[in-house]
């Protein structure tokens, strides 16, 4: 399990462990110093309370050698000689183990290929010798070492388990914290509360109310599309419903007939309304664009102007192409979308007999799309706002959706195109102008 | 009786126009606030059917102007803003009744014709002179509870009159009230409607006023 209070363990346990062995490094350096001093001084006592002894049986000595043990004391070799003859007078062992001349004074020897410490001095006409193996003195300090460390070892799970419950006293507000989101009702976007937070959860904290903040204003921006949307579905659907009642009730041939086309047209509308909400719906920010692939824009004008010609013909209108070949990269059904909204749009808006004319040029290493009309244009300082959702232009006749324009922004956008009206335009009405990158 | 509808989409617009034309009624059909209140300022009318989301004029702004000139027509409200603080908010402006969208054509006369009757000062449906009733649900005409077949302007002209029954209509006000915009009106329509009524109720249901008008004989 991956979980903060178990990696703070996994570092501090074994960190306070190390701590522990070089403490006892230090103190078992420490201790060694120590205890040489103390034994140098017991063998130099040893050595200078031996001239005072009358030695009974110089020759003789008490042999301990079966008996060895492993005290300090009786680990320690005694000789004694005579200066003159190096005859020896005393030996603490039955064996003779130092040297029978060696330097005076302090010396480190080899004695059964073990390191020994002795001590030599000439006190009278006796040479006495006093030695002890140094494995004595490392054994004495490690035993010493030893006895302080265990306690402190033992005390180590000790250790872990009130580092344990400190980490989880530290964390605690953490915990506090998801308690605080996970009481939240789904619906609140409310941001979490701030006071109160340590330093190391304020980062958080603040990016979790960043999101929050973002996804209420997401919510509330869907909200009110949503509300938008069924409040703009209910006047076409209120006008099916008049006309369908109206069919129902006229018995005259010729104002069935009259009812019956509005009836038509108002479904029409309808489902125009249903098919622009779907469109914004899957332009919308978020919603997962199609991949962008490099297009022929002017063939893709092409298939638009031939698909709503016959609209234009039937009012009458001259629908005039001018394309330079120009490549982009897009998405093919949405940028077939933009170019139905704004060639149905001048089609729409361009009284009978009009001009509609759309252009394809290169600027600048961009793609200029030009749709120039003759029809009554939008005055400048609705300019702003046609490219909101559902707005209309006051007393319009058309009965459009208030959303062509704004799937037309949505689509630029997300190509990165810049938009701009002109208002009277190159033919009187209003020119839209988009700006493509070039594909190279 | 003459309707005033402001109402901004066309096919509603249209719809209601023709069923309520289909119903009798003259009826004017504006499209924004401001034409509303000219329209409001110009002619009398029996009632006003508004709708809330106006170009250039809110509907509420005409409502509550048309009220301060000192408009006492009845009002209805339509509108597919149906939040209960709208409702309220359309009603404490001076809107007599409140129809949300999508609403029946069947209703919406319903509510016309109530709205018409109490701004009548009645409260039963029947209008009432001597002999001759009329139910403007059904459109039916009884004279002594015999059923009587009138032609379309006969009808209206007679629903005006027994809208006010002890009243005097002068000409003018009868000719505005059974003539929309952009109808033809004849120099002696109402005195030829009048001759068919007496033909078909009584010679004497109807008083000439000379100069004037016309009044009905009998109190309600």
């Amino acid at each position: 399990m991956n979980s903060i209070r178990r990696r703070l363990l996994a570092v501090l346990l074994p960190g306070i462990a190390a701590l522990l062995l070089a403490a006892a490094a230090g103190v078992y350096a420490e201790l060694a110093d120590e205890i040489d001093e103390l034994y140098d001084a017991q063998l130099q006592q040893a050595a200078y309370a031996l001239p005072r002894l009358e030695l009974a049986q110089p020759t003789s000595p008490i042999d301990r050698d079966a008996k060895d043990d492993d005290s300090p004391l009786h680990r320690l070799v005694v000789e004694v000689r005579d200066l003159g003859s190096d005859r020896p007078l005393y030996r603490s062992r039955a064996r003779a183990l130092l040297p029978v001349n060696p330097a005076r004074g302090w010396s480190t020897i080899a004695v059964d290929g073990q390191r020994w410490r002795l001590y030599a001095v000439d006190l009278g006409d006796r040479r006495i010798e006093v030695a002890q193996p140094l494995a004595v003195r490392r054994e004495a300090a490690g035993a010493i070492t030893a006895r302080l460390l265990l306690p402190l070892t033992a005390a180590l799970p000790l250790a872990g388990f009130v580092l344990w419950l400190g980490i989880g006293r530290g964390l605690r507000p953490l915990t506090e914290l998801s308690a605080q989101i996970r009481a939240r009702s789904p619906q609140s976007l409310k941001p979490v509360a701030l006071a109160g937070l340590p330093a190391e959860l304020r980062p958080m904290a603040d990016a979790l109310n960043g999101l929050l903040e973002r996804l209420a204003a997401a919510l509330t921006a869907q909200r009110r599309f949503v509300a938008d949307a069924a409040h703009e579905l209910l006047t076409p659907l209120t006008a099916l419903r008049l006309q369908q009642e109206l069919l129902t009730r006229t018995v005259q041939t010729e104002q069935r007939d009259a009812a019956a086309a509005d009836l038509a047209a108002g479904i029409e509308r309808a489902i125009h309304l249903a098919q622009q909400l779907l469109a914004l719906a899957r332009r919308a920010p978020g919603a997962g664009a199609a991949p962008h692939t490099p297009l022929d824009l002017a063939a893709l004008i092409h298939a638009v102007s031939r698909r709503l010609k016959p609209r234009a013909d039937a009012r009458q209108q001259s629908l005039q192409l001018e394309l330079a070949p120009a490549t982009v990269t897009g998405d093919a059904d949405a940028l077939t979308g933009l170019l139905e909204n704004l060639l149905d749009n001048a089609i729409k808006y361009t009284p009978a007999g009009g001009t509609i004319r759309l252009r394809l040029c290169l600027e600048d290493g961009a793609v200029e799309l030009t749709v120039d009309d003759s029809g009554p244009g939008i005055p400048p300082d609705r300019h702003a706002r046609v490219f909101d959702r559902f707005y209309r232009i006051p007393g319009n006749e058309a009965t459009g959706s208030g959303l062509g324009l704004a799937i037309v922004r949505e689509i630029a956008a997300a190509h990165g195109a810049g938009i701009s009206l002109d208002s009277p335009g190159a033919l009187g009405g209003l020119t839209v102008r988009l700006r493509l990158a070039q594909q190279r | 009786m003459r309707l005033l509808l402001v109402e901004d989409d066309a096919m509603i617009g249209r719809a209601v126009t023709a069923a309520l034309r289909g119903e009798g009624y003259a009826l004017d059909w504006v499209r924004d606030g401001a034409a509303a209140l000219t329209a409001l300022t110009c002619t009398g009318y029996a009632a006003l059917l508004l709708d809330l989301g106006l170009p250039r004029r809110d509907g509420l702004d005409v409502l509550r102007e048309a009220r301060r000139a000192g408009k006492t027509l009845p009002v209805l409200v339509l509108t597919a803003r149906d939040t209960v603080e709208d409702r309220v908010a359309g009603l404490d402006a001076g809107a007599d009744d409140y129809l949300p969208k999508p609403f029946h054509l069947d209703e919406l006369s319903a509510r016309v014709r109530a709205l018409l009757r109490r701004a009548g000062g009645r409260a039963g449906p029947l209008l009432r002179a001597g002999d001759v009733t009329l139910d403007p649900a059904s459109g039916e005409v009884r004279l002594r509870g015999a059923p009587v077949a009138l032609s379309a302007k006969e009808y209206a002209l007679l629903r005006v009159l027994l809208q006010k029954p002890g009243a005097l209509h002068p000409r003018e006000r009868l000719l505005d009230a059974l003539y929309g915009w952009g109808e033809e009106v004849g120099s002696n329509t109402i005195e030829v409607y009048v001759h068919g009524l007496r033909r078909k109720l009584g010679a004497d249901f109807i008083v000439t006023v000379r100069g004037i008008g016309y009044r009905l004989a009998a109190a309600p």
